[in-house]
Formats: structure tokens, C-alpha cells, sequence
């Protein structure tokens, strides 16, 4: 081993023990999501992609018939391969999905891992890695998110294939264009928006020709060429579309059509309830056009932001200066621009479009693996011009970057399984958002507050829970987010009850506050969700 | 000069591969531990015409499981949803003479019998589920657990749960049941002792 190691040079050999630490992070990782998926409890939009998925299932073995069509019009890719999982293990249904979705957001650390490590070696991959890992965004909603998610892993592997793409040329061999289709149609059956690919990868392939044709400037094997991209385009394309259109029953009637139609909605989703913004509650079609950079402002940490301010100027200034812009005219630039098209594009479009646009910044946590990549790129850009200049300098901000990290790093163990909840130090964290903006949106808090408040009742009114039924009642939920959570001897009831719970979202929490406060779930000193009971009202008023 | 860089050997993996493996292996060998147990419960359906004719037998995983929950389906396929009525038969096994707490919720009514003899009846009125539960001293060795319900019309629920050590009632692990052996008077007389 000793000599193997002594036969590479020092700066390979740098790059064998980054990769190592890769490889050892990741695995840390694997094994975190698999001993804490368990934890998370049931966003309010699982249910009904759960069911979607057995409808699938279903409308397959009844041989595609339209009385066995499902009523969900949007792609299924994610919901059937959620039916076939579940077959897998005997967990509850709920649960063997966040298993699922742990393991392709653990696909979507690695797709950013390769992405980083392709355009910055191997140091721009463990930083990739290191900084989506941190990011509490991504990370909580790496066990219950759907949709987002998923379509979020799918996207930084269609852009990873892509600057494969770029780096081969105009001649990349057929298997990379194989894999971008594969990807494609992976992301697309999650969501249509996965088109958003194909029109990057028409950008792409029309760069290249372009370029060619400039530097050739030869009819013959311009056409040529033209002629075995556009093939290759094709090839990617259809099995994109195969694969969107399989998992997607509605679509199965018109695979040409349907697509687009639901894509036309899509931006104007009919969600109408209205979000919280800056203490004030916001109609979410549209909603004010700061509502998404706000988000994205509050929601990501401040190392995050500091790097990649730092990577802005570093950008700008190889930009104004010709002998710096030259070293980017190469398929790295290509690929950085493509990842700053990524990054920047869908938001703006959707702000200027004035799509519905709720929950935060969940529906564009697709751009955050890209936004991570571009960030270890910075960092590692900042850290090489530091130790050429001063090497205490560069050890300097590597402990100083790591610090930042390791803060948020401790932010989300306080916060687990609500990692989604964090908002950085310079927002004033969850404490200062609390009241401000949308935290505990997708109800998973009633998971810990069945748990919790089951267990105090066993044990303060033993003979009674055995022997008895309790009815509870909620506010602004569909009974079956309560009802998942608790035990088979409570009921969801309308109006006053044994007890009510009540969640951060839409000020739940706060009704009832004279009534005796039971169990709470906090974080950071935050009450997430509590439980009242109403018990002594009723007994006073002679009502069970 | 820089020395030569000795190539990575043709079976070994790319720090790609190792990645791939380090996400595969852990989760198959998770799949792998949870794997599903054999099932543990027989269960009898009868027509809801004719009360006294059994039509199906099969084996099932938990009383609880989401065959059971049936909302307005059909319990079983081919089984009509409405107004039929089934039971589960299981053999508990206990090592030590114990107090074990059961509690029964049925949405229409069910009942729980230990060794034939009656020990929770849960009348699961309408229009929410009902529950009904008790502590029960067994002695060491194979006790034979029927689950009896009645669906009458629209919803059906039937969960049973119990308590072995003081904690919480929780479904009833596998590990502790075994599938009924003898026939249907005596379904646990064939079952190994613990």
C-alpha cells in the first residue's frame, strides 16, 4: 500500500485521499439516512402520492383501462417506483416511502458529487458533497418530499450528463447520450419541468454545432455533423419521453399532448390559500415578487452565502479582465455557465411569469445541488489564489469555512427531523422567523406530537387509554395528517373534543390559549405543535 | 519527472463505484434485515349469506394490516364488503407467567377470544371506531388468540394491540406468534411450546 501510494505523485495523491474522504462522507451519510428515516413523519402531500402510486400499480394490472384511469393527472415516475418499493419491506406504507425518497436523495448527493468532481477534481466534488449534506433545505426534505425531491435529484444528474456532454464534444459516444435520455425521462416522469432539460440540451447541441461550423467552416462536415446530432438529440429525447410517458396513465391516450397541457397549468398551479410573508398572509398566485429570493435569502446559510458572494466577484473580475476571461473559453466554462443558466434561470422565469409559488422555496429545490456545485467551484477558486499568495491565509479561511459549516452542522442536529425549519444566523434563525415566514408547513411535527402525548396518557391514565377512546380535534388539516400519527384508539372529531392539537401553520398553535397547554414540540424554543385539552371545559359543563 | 502513476487494477471499483456500493450494499442489507416474516395469522372468511359457509381460509401477516383497514373496499378480493364477517386465529407464545394488557378498536363490532374464552367484546358502534380493552394473566407457554369481526355496513377497522411489558400497547411482534398447526377447534395443540 506504502509504495503504491509513493509511486503517484503528491497532487494525485491529494486527489486518491479527497476521493477517499468522498467516499467516507458519503457513507456517513448512507448510514445517518438509514437510521433516522424513520423519524420524519408524513408531509401533508404523501398520502395522496402514496395512493396515486397504487392507482398505478392497479391500472397496470387491470390492463390499462380507462375505468381503472387514476384521477391524478401529473406524472407518476416517482409514485410508481414508490407502489413497487413498498413490496420491498413490510414497513408502513408512509415510511417505506421516506426510505425511497432517503435513497434518491442520497442519488442526488452523489449526482452533485460527480458533477462538482468533473469540473473541479476532486476537491470541488467532496466540497459539492460536503455543502448540499449541509444544507438543511435539501437535507430535510430528503425523507418526505414527494415531489421536489426527487424531480431535484433527477435535474442535477441531467446537468451532470450534460457537461459530460460539453467536456466530449461534438463526438460524445452513444452511452453518454443514452444516460442524458435516461436522466431526462427519470426527472420528467417526477415532473414535467424536466423538460427544462431538453431545451438546455437543444441549447447545447446548437452551441456545438455553431462552434464547429466557425471553426471548420466547411459545408460537408457541418452537415454531417448537423445530421448525427440531431439523431443523437432524437435518440436522448425519445427515450426521455418512453420513460416519462410509461409511469404517466393520462398521458397514455395523447403522449404528445398531455405533456404540454400539464405543463401550461403547471405555472398556474390553483392553489389558493394564502402564505405567510414577512408577518403578513399573501395570496400565492402570484405572490410578491420578492417572496422567492426572500426565501432563498433566509433559508440558505450564511457560508453558503458568503461563498458564493465571494465566487461572484471572483467571476466578475475574470470577466473584465481579457487574459483571465480566456482560461474560461474552455468546456469548463461551458459547464459553469450551464450550471449559472441552471441555477438562475427557473426561479427568474417563474418570478417574471408570475407563477403560484407557495411553502417557501420547496418547489425550487432543484436548483440547490447546481447552487452547490457552483459554490465548491468558488471556494476551491478562492482557496488555490489564497495559498498562492499566502498559505496561513488559506489554512486560515479552510478553518474558517469549516467552522461555518459545522455551525449549521449543529443547527441541524438541534433541529432534526425539521431541518426544513432552518433559517440562517443573519435572518435572526427559526426563532426570529417563527412568526414571519412558512416553517412548519408540511405538518410532519405530528408525528413527534402523536408519539409524545400517546405516551403521557399511557402513563398518567393507564386503565383509561386501555379501555377507552379519545377524539381529537385539529385546525386547518385533512384528518388524516392527525390521524396517521395517532394510535388506533383515537378519532378525529369537528369542533370541541377530549383534546386539540394545533400546528405552527396558519396560527394553529396559537388558538386556545387558555386551555391547558398538554404536550408541546419545540426546536430552537419554538413550539412547533401542541396539544390542549378540553377536558376540563367539558366536565365543568357536564358535556361526556 | 514525475513518477508514474500505477493504474487502478481492472476489478477494482472508480471512487464512482465505491460511492455506488456505499449507497447499495448498506441499503439491501437494510432490506435485507427488515424482510417481511412469514405470516402468522389464518385467517377465515364467511359468506355474508350464508353465515355458516366458509369462504376462504389464507394465511396473513397481522390482523392489522392494511387488508383490515378497509375503509368502504372490500375486506378481501371477492369477499363482499358489507355484512361479512371473519376471524383471525394465532398461538402466542410466552416464556413466563405474565399480565398482558389487550386492546381491541373495531369500526362494527369484534371480539377477542384467549384459549376460547371471551376477554374483550367490542361493540364498534357507529359512526367512529370503538375501543375496549383489558389486562389478562396468562401462564407460560401457547395461548390460542382469536380475532372475531363482524362488518356490517360502509367503514370497516379492526386493530388489535397489546402490552407485554408495561409499555404502551403496540402491534404484537411476529417473533412472538406462531401460524396455527392443528385444526380449527384446537389451532394451537400442534405449536412448539417456547
Amino acid at each position: 500500500m506504502v509504495s503504491t501510494m509513493s509511486a503517484i505523485p503528491k497532487s494525485e495523491r491529494w486527489e486518491v485521499l479527497i476521493d477517499a474522504a468522498s467516499i467516507a462522507l458519503f457513507a456517513g451519510l448512507v448510514l445517518t439516512a438509514l437510521l433516522t428515516f424513520d423519524d420524519y413523519g408524513m408531509s401533508w402531500d404523501e398520502r395522496a402520492h402514496a395512493r396515486y402510486g397504487d392507482d398505478i400499480v392497479k391500472y397496470f394490472q387491470e390492463g390499462m383501462t380507462e375505468e381503472a384511469m387514476p384521477d391524478h393527472p401529473y406524472g407518476g415516475g416517482y409514485n410508481l417506483a414508490a407502489a413497487l418499493f413498498s413490496n420491498l419491506i413490510p414497513h408502513h406504507r408512509i415510511t417505506s416511502n421516506h426510505l425511497l425518497t432517503a435513497l434518491l436523495g442520497l442519488l442526488g448527493l452523489m449526482g452533485t458529487w460527480r458533477l462538482g468532481r468533473l469540473i473541479g477534481g476532486a476537491a470541488g466534488g467532496l466540497l459539492a458533497l460536503l455543502l448540499l449534506a449541509t444544507l438543511p433545505a435539501y437535507y430535510g426534505h430528503m425523507f418526505n418530499n414527494p415531489k421536489d425531491l426527487p424531480f431535484a435529484v433527477g435535474y442535477v444528474w441531467v446537468l451532470y450528463y450534460l457537461c459530460r456532454l460539453i467536456q466530449a464534444g461534438p463526438r460524445a459516444p452513444l452511452g453518454l447520450w443514452v444516460a442524458l435520455g435516461v436522466a431526462l425521462g427519470l426527472g420528467m416522469s417526477v415532473r414535467i419541468g424536466g423538460l427544462l432539460g431538453v431545451a438546455y440540451l437543444a441549447m447545447i447541441v446548437a452551441l456545438q454545432w455553431v462552434c464547429f461550423c466557425l471553426h471548420e467552416r466547411r459545408v460537408k462536415p457541418a452537415l454531417r455533423l448537423l445530421g448525427s446530432l440531431t439523431l443523437r438529440s432524437v435518440l436522448a429525447t425519445s427515450i426521455a419521453w418512453a420513460l416519462m410517458i410509461l409511469p404517466w396513465p393520462h398521458a397514455h391516450a395523447s403522449p404528445f399532448t398531455t405533456p404540454f397541457e400539464v405543463l401550461r397549468r403547471f405555472t398556474k398551479h390553483p392553489f389558493t390559500a394564502p402564505t405567510l410573508f414577512r408577518g403578513e398572509y399573501v395570496p400565492p398566485n402570484p405572490p410578491p415578487w420578492n417572496y422567492l429570493p426572500d426565501y432563498f435569502l433566509i433559508q440558505l446559510p450564511d457560508v453558503l452565502w458568503l461563498i458564493l458572494a465571494i465566487g461572484a466577484v471572483m467571476l466578475a473580475v475574470y470577466l473584465a479582465r481579457p487574459e483571465l476571461r480566456r482560461t474560461l473559453w474552455n468546456w469548463r466554462g461551458a459547464c459553469i455557465a450551464l450550471l449559472l443558466f441552471a441555477v438562475l434561470f427557473p426561479p427568474t422565469y417563474a418570478i417574471l411569469r408570475r407563477a403560484t409559488i407557495y411553502d417557501g422555496l420547496r418547489h425550487f429545490l432543484f436548483v440547490l445541488p447546481p447552487l452547490c456545485v457552483l459554490a465548491s467551484l468558488a471556494a476551491l477558486n478562492l482557496l488555490n489564489w489564497l495559498s498562492e499568495h499566502s498559505k496561513p491565509a488559506a489554512y486560515a479561511t479552510m478553518a474558517l469555512l469549516g467552522l461555518g459549516v459545522l455551525a449549521v452542522v449543529v443547527e441541524m442536529v438541534e433541529l432534526h427531523p425539521y431541518q426544513y425549519l432552518y433559517f440562517n444566523r443573519t435572518s435572526g434563525g427559526l426563532p426570529a422567523a417563527a412568526s414571519q415566514y412558512e416553517t412548519e408547513y408540511y405538518a410532519h411535527s405530528f408525528k413527534e406530537l402523536g408519539d409524545t402525548f400517546a405516551e403521557r396518557l399511557w402513563e398518567t391514565e393507564r386503565d383509561r387509554y386501555l379501555d377507552g377512546d379519545y377524539q381529537m380535534s385539529s385546525c386547518k388539516i385533512e384528518p388524516f395528517i392527525l390521524m396517521e400519527h395517532m394510535p388506533a384508539n383515537f378519532s378525529f372529531a369537528e369542533g370541541k373534543s377530549d383534546f386539540y392539537a394545533g400546528y405552527l401553520r396558519a396560527g394553529c398553535i396559537y388558538l386556545y390559549p387558555d386551555l391547558p397547554l398538554i404536550t408541546v414540540v419545540e426546536r430552537q424554543g419554538v413550539a412547533l405543535n401542541v396539544v390542549r385539552s378540553w377536558r376540563q371545559e367539558q366536565e365543568a359543563s357536564g358535556d361526556r | 519527472m514525475t513518477a508514474s502513476v500505477k493504474p487502478r487494477a481492472k476489478w477494482a471499483p472508480s471512487p464512482a463505484g465505491w460511492m455506488l456500493i456505499c449507497l447499495v450494499v448498506p441499503a439491501l442489507l437494510y432490506i435485507w434485515a427488515v424482510r417481511e416474516p412469514p405470516p402468522r395469522w389464518r385467517a377465515t372468511y364467511f359468506d355474508h349469506e350464508r353465515p355458516e359457509e366458509v369462504v376462504k381460509v389464507r394465511e396473513e401477516r397481522d390482523v392489522n394490516s392494511h387488508d383490515h383497514h378497509w375503509g368502504d373496499a372490500e375486506a378481501v378480493r371477492g369477499i363482499s364488503d358489507d355484512r361479512s364477517h371473519a376471524f383471525w386465529d394465532s398461538c402466542l407464545s410466552l416464556e413466563r407467567a405474565q399480565r398482558v394488557a389487550f386492546q381491541l378498536t373495531s369500526h362494527d363490532p369484534a371480539r377477542l377470544f384467549i384459549d376460547g374464552q371471551p376477554v374483550i367484546d367490542n361493540l364498534g358502534q357507529r359512526p367512529l371506531p370503538r375501543t375496549s380493552g383489558t389486562d389478562v394473566s396468562l401462564e407460560a407457554g401457547v395461548h390460542h388468540v382469536r380475532v372475531e369481526y363482524q362488518e356490517r355496513i360502509k367503514s370497516a377497522a379492526l386493530t388489535l394491540v397489546a402490552s407485554f411489558d408495561g409499555t404502551r400497547p403496540r402491534r404484537i411482534a411476529p417473533e412472538r406468534l406462531h401460524l396455527p398447526a392443528g385444526d380449527l377447534q384446537h389451532p394451537c395443540k400442534a405449536v412448539p411450546g417456547p
